[in-house]
């Protein structure tokens, strides 16, 4: 009921305006200008009524537009309008800090002082508004985009520029923790939605006059805010460069999330490997400015992109900078054994049981076989059903509201777990096979581990056709193919492909943070050391 | 140029079908091999056994009934006149296809060692599906009979013999050693002679208690050519790993320090054995120089405990039992069977080349003559944290 309320307010103000226009068909201006000039290349002009009546042409039919016409109060003959969009802005703020100034309160500073018309437009920026941010434009194209963010535009009689001020207020998702990178150890919070925020929340990571934002809008019709975040004096300004101009490429009709720039600018297109990474976490992001990465942010979603991007990225996590170096390194070394073990299990299973069975010991060779005697189907079919069926389950619990995930979880472990095997429909091992697999998975970095999802279904084809022979030529070809990849000119393999020693040191170990001393040199592109040589603490030579 | 990439991955894509799944067999579709046994019978045929498991019963899940009860493997045998035939005998009869890389042991009844392996070991060798790594082992009687029996731990004969194997008792040999053996001059093979024996009973709630064969180690099988002409005893196989230098278990009894009492069992743990030949061109002398290591194990209570002072004494009988049972079994390789087990021929040849050559061929009457002076030194290490026997003073 309360909505209908909101919306019952909105209309008749609304329709009103729009039975205005159409009283008056023939003196409405056209889109395409009076001179022929498309509407974003107009500039204003003196009258205020043209003004208004341009922009309402412009924004036809757009009912949550609000055009509010008032005197100042020191002259009642200077006629002031404002132009906002009712659902975007801080409405308390236009009604205390513009229309109560401008309307009331302007007689009290200024007295007795008659303003001229042409004194206006200076005398309200100047002392008329108690906005913290006015800017002044006389296109439309500036009008119409300052109306759209929610801002106010105020326009006033006889002057031919107008000004805008900052009033956006809308609901946004406050900030929460990280969904899809939670962490044991380490800041919690996570991006939201808005751009504005985003940004504040990688400033406050990094309080430096280096930090360099750089605006863009991105979409012809969505008119998306982008961001490119880095840091001069350790980003390469040839990356800085070549970011730009991948981006000013982008033509679409809108963005509406960060993966779209991502497959619009990434290096190898058909690759099945992300070369551009993106988080949702501003101490990653900083850290990864900090290494010479470039971020874009785009508003609407809380995912940043990264680049360049390396394959070891997967294997880190920010919590491995958080916690000590010895478990740091473990984990990493773990995550590896995941990533490996996720991409070549099935295969490995389908071509030891059906080809190279020599290489089981005899026990565990028995143990499968005596599983495996009742199965009907031959363990290339049966590890292919299982994975898509596993695939399902996921799926399921991605897509199903949370109350019923749990309830699929529970189906599909009971069904496939229990009673498949105890059926005899299924071996045992397949499904600790596939269980294994899923499992490790989820070990590394989502964007990579979706890849190796893929690869893993072409490996079980090339092992159930060839056994080791073809997992092994597979495994080779992806390999090779890992080692041409690049991501904004950087080798995707590097440090291990090319290989830079120094770098090695926050690969499948995380080197402890007193001997990492410098920047990944491929990223910056030359040697940075990045903090002082001699910072192994040590105990003090004398006890006191 | 996209066409062509097309068709090209589409080609591969394709001919990788071809092949259609070349050489693949699911493990149900194996007849996992656990043993194999060769044995000449009466009519001068060959016969080969196969102890193939029978998967279920090493399943432990739900879906198979694990428990004692399982008959663990089926022995299936196949005749014919060379090993081949008996081969593709057996491979008529068995259902699945012969898995040969599980196969751990090869087992050949002495009938059929005696008049020699040398075509046994030629055919395991060019199959290309079994391992070199078999163990090799002869058996008094038959191999078949050696395979049909179970084992009580383990659920087959085959793989309980490997584990004796792993256990040190014995002196276990590889086939590729084994032929190794054969080919070179200066060393005969010895190969583990096993057997079956009664051990123990298994009691059953209400059924009484059934009787248990078990596979053992019952010594070595000495070799001349590919023809077993002799036989050791488990005393003398020990002997002869220690002077082959080798690690073995077991232990020795021998008189205590004091002289009271049964004697002193010590463990020995192995040690070096370094063979010195020495040749004059006519007289041919070896010196074995042993030192071997030794823990006590055992002392009645009567004895004196061992101690710092009397540690040396205990040395030295150690070392003379030890000299005692290798000159022994030295005797007997070289007056009973006349051949050189223990590799001497091998030492000769490193230090003498040239005269090597002119006696590699009557090596083995070289060697029965030769004049072989054995020394020994044995250390007696852990005499133990006790000072006084356990229930000593309790008598006293």
């Amino acid at each position: 009921m309360a909505n209908f309320t909101k919306l019952s307010k909105l209309k008749p103000k609304s329709l009103g305006q729009n039975q205005e226009q159409d009283k008056h068909p023939a003196e409405q201006p056209e889109k395409v200008g009076l001179s022929g000039v498309p509407w974003k290349d107009q500039i204003l002009g003196p009258d205020l009524e043209t003004n208004i009546r341009q922009i309402k042409a412009i924004l036809n039919n757009c009912s949550d537009v609000i055009y509010r016409e008032f005197v100042l109060a020191q002259n009642e003959r200077i006629r002031l309008a404002l132009v906002y969009m009712d659902s975007m802005v801080d409405k308390a703020q236009i009604s205390e800090q513009i229309m109560k100034t401008l309307s009331l309160e302007v007689p009290l500073v200024v007295i007795g002082e008659e303003i001229t018309q042409a004194q206006a437009l200076e005398f309200i920026k100047q002392r008329g508004l108690c906005i913290h941010q006015v800017k002044e434009s006389d296109r439309f194209r500036d009008l119409i985009h300052a109306i759209l963010s929610g801002d106010t535009v105020l326009l006033v009689d006889g002057h031919p520029t107008a000004i805008i001020n900052e009033t956006r207020g809308y609901e946004s998702r406050s900030i929460s923790e990280s969904e899809t990178e939670p962490t044991v150890r380490g800041p919690r919070e996570a991006f939201v939605e808005s751009l504005g925020v985003n940004i504040s929340l990688i400033r406050r990571k990094i309080k430096s006059p280096d930090l360099k934002i750089e605006t863009l809008r991105l979409g012809e019709v969505s008119g998306t805010g982008v961001a490119l975040v880095y840091i001069e004096g350790i980003v390469n300004e040839s990356l800085v460069s070549e970011v730009k101009s991948r981006m000013a490429r982008i033509k679409v009709d809108a963005i509406l999330e960060s993966g779209y720039i991502e497959e619009l600018i990434e290096d190898s297109p058909w690759s099945p490997f992300p070369t551009v990474n993106h988080t949702e976490k501003p101490d990653r992001v900083a850290a990864m400015m900090l290494e010479g990465r470039v971020a874009i942010l785009v508003d609407g979603t809380p995912f940043v992109l990264s680049v360049p991007t390396l394959f070891v990225e997967s294997l880190q996590a920010s919590e491995d900078y958080y916690e000590r170096f010895w478990f740091a390194s473990a984990i990493r070394i773990v995550r590896f054994l995941a990533m490996i073990t996720s991409l070549v299990l099935p295969g490995l299973y389908i071509s030891l049981v059906s080809f190279n069975h020599g290489l089981l010991p005899t026990t565990l060779l028995l143990s499968i076989a005596a599983q495996r005697e009742t199965v009907p189907y031959p363990v290339f079919i049966e590890v292919l059903a299982m994975e898509i069926t596993f695939e399902f389950l996921r799926e399921a619990g991605i897509r199903l509201p949370r109350a019923i995930g749990q309830a699929v979880s529970i189906v599909g472990a009971l069904v496939v777990g229990q009673a498949a095997v105890q059926a005899g429909m299924v071996g045992a091992a397949t499904v600790i096979v596939v269980a294994l697999t899923g499992i490790a998975s989820f070990v590394f970095a989502y964007s990579t581990s979706i890849s190796f999802r893929l690869l893993r279904f072409a490996l079980i084809l090339l092992s159930g056709v060839l056994g080791l022979v073809g997992l092994i030529s597979g495994v080779a070809v992806i390999g090779i193919h890992l080692c041409t990849l690049r991501s904004f000119g950087v080798p995707y393999l590097s440090p291990l492909v090319p290989p830079t020693t120094v770098d090695l040191k926050d690969t499948f170990i995380r080197g402890p943070w007193w001997a990492m001393l410098s920047r990944p040199r491929l990223v910056v592109k030359e040697e940075q050391q990045k903090q002082a040589t001699e910072l192994k603490p040590t105990p003090p030579e004398t006890r006191s | 140029m996209r066409k062509r990439i097309a068709s090209l991955v589409l080609l591969v894509l394709l001919t990788s079908l071809l092949p259609g799944c070349w050489d693949r067999y699911d493990v149900s579709d194996l007849a996992i091999v656990g043993g194999v046994g060769v044995d000449r019978v009466s009519s001068g045929r060959i016969r080969m056994t196969l102890q193939i498991a029978l998967p279920s019963a090493f399943y432990g899940g739900q879906g198979g009934n694990g428990g004692q009860s399982t008959a663990a493997s089926w022995v299936v045998s196949g005749e014919g006149k060379t090993v081949a035939d008996a081969e593709a005998a057996l491979e008529k009869v068995v259902p699945r296809k012969i898995f040969w890389d599980s196969c751990g042991i090869l087992v050949v009844g002495d009938q059929m060692a005696r008049q020699g392996i040398g075509s046994v070991t030629d055919f395991f060798l060019r199959h290309g599906s079994t391992r070199e790594t078999m163990l090799v082992m002869i058996t008094k009687g038959e191999a078949r009979t050696f395979l049909e029996t179970s084992s009580v731990l383990e659920r087959m004969s085959s793989q309980a013999t490997q584990i004796l194997d792993k256990i040190n008792v014995g002196y276990s040999i590889q086939l590729w050693k084994f032929a190794e053996m054969l080919d070179s001059k200066g060393i005969e093979p010895v190969v583990p002679w096993v057997s079956i024996q009664k051990a123990g009973v298994v009691p059953e709630p209400g059924k009484g208690q059934s009787q248990v064969e078990q596979p053992v180690l019952s010594g070595m099988a000495v070799f001349r050519g590919d023809k077993v002409i002799g036989w050791l005893n488990t005393r003398e196989t020990r002997a002869l790993l220690w002077l082959k230098g080798k690690e073995t278990q077991g232990a020795i009894t021998v008189p205590s320090p004091d002289g009271s009492g049964p004697g002193t069992s010590v463990k020995i743990r192995g040690g070096s054995a370094q063979i010195i030949p020495e040749y004059d061109g006519r007289s041919l002398r070896f010196q074995v120089n042993l030192d071997m290591n030794a823990d006590v194990m055992e002392q009645t209570k009567n004895e004196a405990p061992v101690q710092a002072g009397t540690i040396k004494t205990l040395d030295t009988r150690t070392a003379q039992v030890i000299k005692q049972r290798v000159t022994e079994v030295l005797h007997k390789a070289q007056r009973d069977y006349g051949v050189d087990i223990f590799g001497f021929g091998q030492a000769f040849h490193r230090s003498y080349k040239k005269d090597w050559r002119e006696m590699k061929d009557r090596w083995d009457e070289d060697f029965t003559g030769a004049d072989v002076n054995i020394a020994v030194e044995a250390h007696v290490h852990e005499i133990g944290l006790i000072s006084q026997g356990a229930g000593r003073s309790k008598n006293d």
